[in-house]
C-alpha cells in the first residue's frame, strides 16, 4: 500500500513543524526567564494604559456629557489601539555588537538569545555544543547578578561570554556555507568550530566554578570554624586525600 | 602558704611555646612530600610510555611531533598556576596575623592597667588598725571593695573584646584549615606532575641512547628538544611544590600560633575573672558586704561555656575561696595571689608574642625570596600557553590523573 498524497503533506508538514520548534527551543533558563520579563512588562504596560483610558472615560462620561452608543464603541477602539500600541514593541533581539556592552547581570541571559538564533545555522555536533554551553551559561547567571562590574574576573567572563563566544560562531557563519565543510591547513571550518565550542563550553563552566569557589570556601570555613569553636581547638583535621 | 598560692584559677602553669620559623624548602627536597600510591605510579607510568611511543612514531619534522613537544612544555601549566594563586593568600595571611596580635594585646594591656588599679597590694595597707577616722568616712577596705563596683562595666567590656578577639582567631584558624586542604589537594596534583616530569626524563633519556645507533639525527632531536624542554619543567614544578610546601607549612606556624594566643586570651579570661570572684568572696568575709559585680558574674557564666573546662574549675574554686577567706587570718593574701595570677598568664603572653613575631617575619621573608623567585617561571609557563594556547590542556595526555 503506497503513501497518499495526504499522508505524505501530514508528514512533511509534520517534520516542518518539528523543525521549526528545534529552532526556536530556549538553550538555557536564562533567556527564557529574559523573554518572560519582557512579555510581563508589555503587558503591564498595556494594563496600565487601558486604565487610564477606562479612567478617563469615566471621568469624561461623568462631568462632561454620557458617553452613549458612539462614545463606547470610541472607547473600545481605543482601547484596542492602547492594546495593539504598547502591545507590539518585539522582543529586542540581541545582536552580536551589543554582546559586548550588555548589561553584566544579563549577559548570561542575552548571549543564551543571541546564541539560540543562530544555532539552526549550525552544524549538528555544534549544535549540540551550543545546548551545553546554554547550561554552562544558566550556571554561571546567578553568580553575575552580584559580581562587581569593574572586576578582573567580570572583565574576563565579559571577553569570554561577550566577545569570544559570539565572534567565533559569527566568523563561522561569515564563510560561505559551501565552503564550510572543506579542509583548509588540515581542518574543515566545521571542525574548527566544534573544537573552539568544546573549549569554550569549559572555560564557561571553569569561570562560573572558580567564582564559585569563594562562597564554597565561605562556607567551609564556617563549618570548619564551629568545629573548632564547640568542639575544641585541638580537633586536628586530616585532609581528605591524605592517604 | 601552700594552701594559699592553690587560688582562683588552675594551678598548673600556663606555658605558651612559640612555633619554630619554617625553614626554606629545596626543590630537591620538595618531591616525594605527598606519596603517591604505587597504583597512581605505575598508571602515570603508562602514560609517559604511550607518550614517547607516540613521539617517536613522529617524523621529526612533523608539525606533529612539533605539537608533542610542545605539550611537554605546557605540562603541569594548570597545576602550576593553581598553586601559585594559593601562594598570593597565604603570603598575606602571616601578615595579618600580626596585625591580628596587635589588637589582642591592646585589649590586654587594657585589661592589665585596670587590673592593676584594683591591685590590693597596690592599695597601701588595708589592715591597719581601724582609727577614729574610719568610722566617719568608712574603712579603707570599705573603699577599695567601692572601686570594683565602678571597674566592673570596664572588664565586663574588655573580657567581651577579647572573646570577639579569640572568635576570630578561630576563625582565622578554620579559614587555615579549608586554605590547607586545597593546598594538599594542589600538592598531590603537583606531585603527579613532577612524577611525569621525571618519568618523562629518564625514559626520554633512556629512548635516545637507545637511538643513538639506529638513527643518531632523530635521538639529536630528542635530545636537544624534548628532553630539554621535559628537564626545564621538571625544574619549574619542583620549584612550585618547593614553594607550595613553604606556605603550607608557614600556614601551619600561623595555625599554632592562632592556638596559643587563644589559649592565652582563655586564660587572661579565667585568672581575671577568678580574681574577682576572690574579690566577692573576700569582701564579704572582710566587711560583712555583699559586693554585687552583676556583670562579672553573668560574664563568668558566659566564659564558662565557652571555655571548656572553666566552669568545673571555678566551682571547685570557689568552694576553695570560701572555705580560705573563713578560715585564713589573711584573706588578702589570697587575693594577692589571685591577682598575681593574672600577671603571670599577661607575662606569659608577652614573652610568647615576642618570639613567635620573630618566627614569624623570619617565615614571612623567606616564603616571600621563595614566592619571587617563583614567579618567574610561572611567567615562563603563561608566555609558553599563550604561544601555543590550542595544544595541551585536559587532553594532553601529560595531564595529572583526576581525583
Amino acid at each position: 500500500m503506497s503513501m497518499s498524497e495526504v499522508d505524505k503533506i501530514r508528514l512533511s508538514a509534520a517534520s516542518a513543524i518539528e523543525r521549526s520548534r528545534e529552532r526556536r527551543r530556549p538553550i538555557g533558563t536564562k533567556s527564557v526567564a529574559l523573554r518572560r520579563q519582557h512579555l510581563y512588562k508589555k503587558l503591564g504596560r498595556v494594563l496600565i494604559a487601558s486604565g487610564v483610558v477606562l479612567l478617563g472615560a469615566a471621568v469624561f462620561g461623568a462631568l462632561i456629557q454620557p458617553l452613549g452608543f458612539t462614545g463606547l464603541l470610541a472607547l473600545f477602539i481605543l482601547l484596542i489601539g492602547v492594546a495593539v500600541l504598547f502591545g507590539r514593541s518585539p522582543f529586542p533581539e540581541p545582536r552580536q555588537a551589543d554582546l559586548p556592552r550588555t548589561d553584566l547581570k544579563q549577559l548570561a541571559g542575552r548571549t543564551e538569545i543571541w546564541l539560540e538564533a543562530q544555532r539552526p545555522a549550525l552544524p549538528a555536533p555544534a549544535r549540540q555544543l551550543v545546548d551545553g554551553i546554554g547550561v554552562q551559561l544558566d550556571l554561571l547567571a546567578p553568580q553575575l547578578q552580584t559580581l562587581d562590574a569593574s572586576s578582573p574576573a567580570a572583565a574576563n567572563i565579559r571577553k569570554l561570554v561577550g566577545e569570544d563566544l559570539p565572534e567565533l560562531v559569527a566568523g563561522y557563519q561569515r564563510i560561505p556555507a559551501g565552503l564550510r565543510g572543506e579542509a583548509h591547513a588540515g581542518r574543515t571550518p566545521d571542525e574548527t568550530l566544534v573544537g573552539g565550542l568544546k573549549m569554550l563550553e569549559g572555560e564557561i563552566g571553569n569561570a562560573a566554578r572558580s567564582l564559585a569557589a569563594g562562597e564554597l570556601d565561605k562556607l567551609a570555613t564556617r563549618e570548619r570554624y564551629l568545629q573548632l569553636k564547640y568542639q575544641g581547638i585541638d580537633g586536628e583535621d586530616t585532609p581528605a586525600g591524605q592517604t | 602558704m601552700s594552701e594559699v598560692t592553690a587560688t582562683a584559677t588552675a594551678t598548673d602553669e600556663l606555658k605558651l611555646t612559640p612555633p619554630d620559623p619554617v625553614p626554606s624548602v629545596s626543590p630537591e627536597k620538595a618531591a616525594g612530600l605527598v606519596p603517591l600510591s604505587t597504583d597512581q605510579k605505575s598508571k602515570l607510568g603508562e602514560r609517559v610510555d604511550g607518550f614517547i611511543d607516540d613521539l617517536v612514531a613522529q617524523d621529526v619534522n612533523s608539525p606533529a611531533f612539533g605539537q608533542k613537544v610542545d605539550q611537554i612544555t605546557n605540562m603541569g601549566r594548570k597545576e602550576m598556576l593553581e598553586a601559585a594563586s594559593h601562594s598570593n593568600r597565604f603570603l598575606d595571611r602571616p601578615i595579618r596575623a600580626m596585625d591580628r596580635d596587635t589588637d589582642i594585646g591592646q585589649n590586654l594591656i587594657e585589661l592589665r592597667t585596670t587590673v592593676e588599679r584594683l591591685d590590693p597590694s597596690a592599695n597601701g595597707k588595708l589592715l591597719s588598725k581601724r582609727g577614729f577616722l574610719d568610722k566617719i568616712f568608712g574603712g579603707k577596705v570599705s573603699n577599695y571593695f567601692a572601686q570594683y563596683r565602678s571597674a566592673q562595666t570596664h572588664i565586663g567590656g574588655i573580657l567581651t573584646a577579647l572573646a570577639n578577639g579569640k572568635d576570630e582567631l578561630l576563625m582565622d584558624n578554620a579559614a587555615i584549615d579549608v586554605e590547607r586542604r586545597k593546598m594538599w589537594e594542589s600538592m598531590g596534583k603537583l606531585e603527579q606532575m613532577v612524577h611525569i616530569a621525571q618519568t618523562l626524563d629518564e625514559k626520554l633519556e633512556a629512548k635516545a641512547n637507545e637511538l643513538d645507533g639506529i638513527d643518531p639525527a632523530k635521538a639529536k632531536v630528542l635530545r636537544e628538544n624534548a628532553l630539554f624542554y621535559a628537564r626545564q619543567r621538571s625544574q619549574d614544578l619542583l620549584t612550585q611544590m618547593a614553594v607550595t610546601v613553604q606556605g603550607y607549612l608557614a600556614l601551619d606556624l600561623v595555625k599554632k600560633n592562632n592556638v596559643e594566643l587563644v589559649k592565652g586570651v582563655d586564660r587572661a579570661s579565667t585568672t581575671t575573672v577568678g580574681a574577682l570572684k576572690t574579690a566577692i568572696t573576700v569582701a564579704q568575709a572582710m566587711t560583712n558586704q555583699k559586693l554585687v559585680l552583676e556583670q562579672i558574674t553573668a560574664l563568668n557564666t558566659t566564659t564558662a561555656n565557652i571555655i571548656d573546662g572553666t566552669s568545673k574549675m571555678l566551682k571547685d574554686n570557689t568552694a576553695r575561696i570560701h572555705e580560705q577567706a573563713a578560715s585564713s587570718t589573711i584573706p588578702m593574701e589570697t587575693l594577692q595571689r589571685a591577682f598575681q595570677n593574672i600577671y603571670d598568664t599577661m607575662d606569659a603572653i608577652d614573652t610568647f608574642k615576642l618570639k613567635a613575631l620573630d618566627s614569624m617575619k623570619t617565615t614571612v621573608n623567606t616564603l616571600e625570596g621563595e614566592v619571587a623567585k617563583s614567579k618567574g617561571y610561572i611567567a615562563r609557563a603563561e608566555g609558553a600557553a599563550q604561544a601555543q594556547a590550542s595544544v595541551g590542556g585536559a587532553d594532553s595526555p601529560l595531564a595529572a590523573l583526576e581525583g
